[in-house]
């Protein structure tokens, strides 16, 4: 009993803290502009096939790779902010966006496809298993964890001591009195969509690591519920939300199958993604602000 | 009755293409099984402003009735319309919970319906999981694709003549008051929850119907062939390139969706959804008045017709 | 006979206060005006008398009933309507669209047939002197337009209680001369009574037969207009120094 409760936490919280990440620029978007980022899942997907990529073409494993894609995520996020997010955020319909970044995501998954076939790739990058006694784990596993955590470090240092986050945090707090304040809020909106796109392309690669050979243009749709759910119930304006969220999910998806599986007659693999999706429909019923609520 | 020359135009056009031959009956089928689906999301959409990312939810709940009455012996056309009305159920319960939520939360929601229906079904082993149900056995000799396209003929004009009795009457005054101004709505008498739940049930009565329509043509009901997410796409799509809230809109949507969907097959493979993405993008930002705000901009003298 | 009548309504937002203990009464067919500097809880009052919030403690009674846990929407089919400070049209309806939204929800709710709806927005709409834009979408309106729309709106509810929130603001002298008509004729013609959020002075000096101010939540003063005029309390806090104040009283 002992051993399967280590076994829960330790594997909940390493696999929890990537999610979070992964999910972190979805929370800091939504704080930021008010804009639900539909095309969160492809952004994940892309730093996936980022992490791939790199693999094949130049040997970098993916945590080497994270740099590569922060890159490409900023840079892709600016771009698409520029181009289609910025003149929705003042359309009188407020669900331009939503529909906006949804289609968007699906072009992308679509020229995934095209590009790359929607043929199932893997990163096997392996360096064998830590063992003691009773409990083993992955090496690879144990160095995304710290990666993450060197990650989330990072964030934190740019929210709270640049000029750049902490104009991040005034927009989020009330964008009227940060303009007034001198803050470029056009520029600080870039940013804060290029920061969350980039942090959903590392998230991407991190996540790579889990999954062997699960890579492909339609994966993001996996992590979609995973994500909204996380989001939500960390709190959705809260970056640092996304982190108690991933690690709520991360837990729960350790713990579910094994209590699911006393239950007769069901799968508990597959049964599991819907009891968070129940925790996500009671979360935004009872308390829509999630765990840590909006303000940061 | 002059101002219904462009649906009945256009009903006219399906039901001579569809007897052109096997291959235009294919296309008319797809152009009616979308039009359905998109109107019964305009109700919702359109009018209520509320954007249902799960409706393929309800196609999916509907093929699974069928399904599972057919193979109890029943009567493939009642199973159809149980599939409906069982759909519109759902849609109740689901309603009362989810329709509390404002924009971006209520689509987070029901686009997780999606992926948890399916997981549901498989995790739970409801109706076969994964591997579903087959109706070779029960429905094999019936098939007939001239009556499962007419019957959608049937289904799209019966949707049209009630969303088109919506828009006039005080249920449709009360969504599009809802959809401009919730809580305006509210101090000047509308019952907005009341009006959201029927709208919502009402747009599941028809892809229920339709997802038994559905299956009778698939033979084999599983999650991963009847509750698609790519049809809220189109739906969703076809709602804004028609015209939102207009009636005429999803008609001439769904039309010129299927036209451009062909074409793109012909000459551009496999690049259709890519196309359409950014199709959706480039219409909400420029046009998000669909083809019936264009029309209605530029040719004043049509503006009777595109109601 | 008191029309509506609010007791003792405390409404916090977190750590303000915004309204603090505040009773009040309307008579039937008075116009009564709500003054007070801004943030001072009127139009927080306004949204609890409606229902838009629900008070922390106090009860709003209409017509000798309780109405304190009853939803906004029934309460405009009791007969309360209102009009909205920043204005608030249907933009996408027409102004013709706006008006029967409320004729089909408000008093005669399910008791009213669309031809029959329709033509009394049409009367209202020409009472109100908008005719010309019936057909128009509201989004196209301009200030005066936007604001009269509002009261048209409120009137097609067909209320008994009219709440009008800051209607005369961003007018022009001659559009707050016609709007002031346009109000007298609402209380004598159909008997509807007023609650009459204003800041302009001079307009609601003249209009009202009773006037309430409030003040940081507190209702500071309640009488004839005459009276408020000359009272030292409410000019100090106009005035912001009681020096001044009294020097304004005694003349």
């Amino acid at each position: 009993m002992f051993e399967l409760i280590v076994q829960v936490l330790v594997y909940g919280v390493i696999i929890g803290s990537v999610y979070g990440l992964a999910t972190m620029g979805l929370n800091l978007i939504w704080g930021v502009m008010r804009v639900v980022n539909f095309t969160h899942a492809e952004f994940l997907t892309l730093g996936a096939y980022t992490a791939y990529w790199a693999w094949v073409l130049i040997g970098l494993n993916p945590i080497a790779s994270i740099p590569l894609s922060a890159l490409l995520g900023f840079v892709i996020g600016i771009f698409i902010f520029y181009i289609i997010i910025y003149r929705l955020l003042f359309s009188p319909d407020i669900h331009s966006t939503l529909v906006a970044t949804f289609a968007l995501g699906v072009a992308l998954a679509e020229l995934m496809k095209v590009l790359w076939t929607a043929d199932y790739r893997g990163v096997p990058w392996a360096l064998g298993v830590i063992k003691y006694s009773w409990f083993s784990i992955p090496i690879t596993y144990v160095f995304t964890f710290i990666s993450c955590i060197l990650i989330i470090i990072i964030v934190y240092f740019i929210l709270y001591r640049t000029y750049f986050g902490k104009s991040i945090r005034a927009v989020i707090w009330d964008s009227g009195a940060a303009a007034i304040c001198g803050v470029n809020v056009k520029a600080t909106l870039a940013l804060g969509f290029a920061l969350g796109s980039a942090l959903a392309f590392i998230g991407g690669s991190l996540i790579v690591i889990y999954l062997p050979t699960g890579i492909n243009p339609y994966m993001g749709h996996l992590y979609l519920l995973r994500c909204f759910v996380i989001a939500v119930v960390g709190g959705l304006g809260n970056p640092w939300g996304a982190l108690v969220g991933g690690l709520v999910l991360g837990l729960l998806e350790q713990v579910s199958p094994i209590v699911l599986g006393y239950v007769p007659g069901v799968e508990p693999l597959s049964l599991t993604p819907f009891l968070s999706f129940l925790i996500l429909i009671i979360v935004l019923l009872i308390m829509p602000e999630g765990i840590l609520g909006r303000h940061r | 009755m002059k101002k219904y020359f462009g649906f009945i135009l256009i009903y006219l056009l399906l039901i001579v293409l569809s007897l052109a031959s096997t291959a235009y009956l294919e296309i008319v089928y797809y152009i009616l099984f979308l039009m359905v689906i998109s109107q019964s999301l305009n109700i919702i959409m359109g009018f209520g402003g509320l954007y249902n990312f799960g409706h393929a939810v309800f196609i999916g709940i509907g093929a699974y009735v069928f399904a599972l009455l057919v193979v109890q012996g029943l009567n493939p056309y009642l199973s159809m319309i149980a599939g409906g009305i069982v759909s519109s159920a759902v849609a109740f319960l689901i309603g009362i919970v989810v329709l509390r939520l404002r924009g971006p939360f209520f689509a987070i929601c029901t686009l997780s319906t999606v992926p948890a229906v399916k997981y549901l079904i498989i995790g739970g082993k409801i109706a076969g999981g994964a591997a579903g149900i087959t109706l070779f056995r029960y429905l094999g000799e019936a098939y007939n694709p001239y009556m499962l396209t007419y019957i959608l003929l049937l289904l799209s004009v019966i949707i049209t003549i009630l969303t088109l009795k919506i828009s006039i009457s005080p249920l449709g005054y009360s969504l599009k008051a809802l959809r401009e101004d919730h809580d305006v709505a509210e101090t000047l008498g509308v019952n907005t929850t009341r009006c959201k739940v029927i709208a919502f049930i009402l747009s599941a009565l028809f892809p229920g119907v339709v997802g038994g329509v559905l299956a009778f043509k698939i033979f084999w009901v599983m999650p991963e062939t009847v509750i698609d997410l790519t049809w809220s796409i189109e739906a969703i799509l076809i709602v804004l390139l028609g015209g939102s809230g207009t009636t005429i809109g999803p008609i001439i949507g769904a039309v010129v969706y299927e036209v451009l969907k062909d074409l793109l097959m012909r000459y551009f493979p496999g690049l259709q959804l890519l196309i359409f993405g950014l199709l959706v993008v480039a219409i909400i930002s420029i046009v998000p008045e669909g083809i019936v705000g264009l029309l209605k901009n530029r040719f004043k003298r049509l503006r009777e017709f595109l109601i | 006979m008191v029309l509506l009548k609010v007791e003792n309504i405390v409404k916090k937002f977190g750590g303000v206060t915004a309204l603090k203990d505040v009773s009040l009464d309307i008579y039937e067919n008075e116009i009564l005006g709500l003054i007070g500097p801004n943030g001072s809880g009127k139009t927080t009052l306004v949204n609890v008398i409606t229902g838009v919030y629900a008070p922390d403690s106090g009860r709003v009674i209409y017509r000798g009933k309780d109405i304190t846990k009853i939803s906004p929407h029934l309460r405009c089919r009791m007969g309360i309507a209102r009009t909205y400070q920043i204005t608030r049209p249907f933009n996408n309806l027409t102004v013709l669209e706006n008006v029967i939204v409320s004729i089909l929800n408000g008093r005669r709710y399910g008791k009213i047939s669309m031809e029959e709806a329709r033509e009394l927005a049409e009367n209202i709409i020409e009472t109100i002197g908008l005719s010309k834009f019936k057909e128009s979408p509201s989004k196209s309106l301009n200030a005066q337009g936007r604001k009269r729309l509002e009261i048209a709106r409120a009137l097609g509810a067909e209320p008994e209680l009219m709440l009008l929130d800051e209607c005369l603001a961003g007018l022009t002298p001659s559009e707050i001369l016609e709007m002031l008509n346009i109000i007298r004729r609402i209380k004598s013609e159909r008997k509807i009574t007023i609650l009459m959020i204003e800041h302009l002075m001079h307009a609601v000096m003249n209009i009202s037969d009773r006037i309430a101010v409030l003040h940081e939540g507190v209702k500071i003063a309640e009488g004839k207009p005459e009276d408020i005029a000359g009272n030292i309390k409410v000019a100090e806090v106009y005035f912001g120094d009681r020096e001044l104040a009294l020097k304004f009283v005694k003349r």
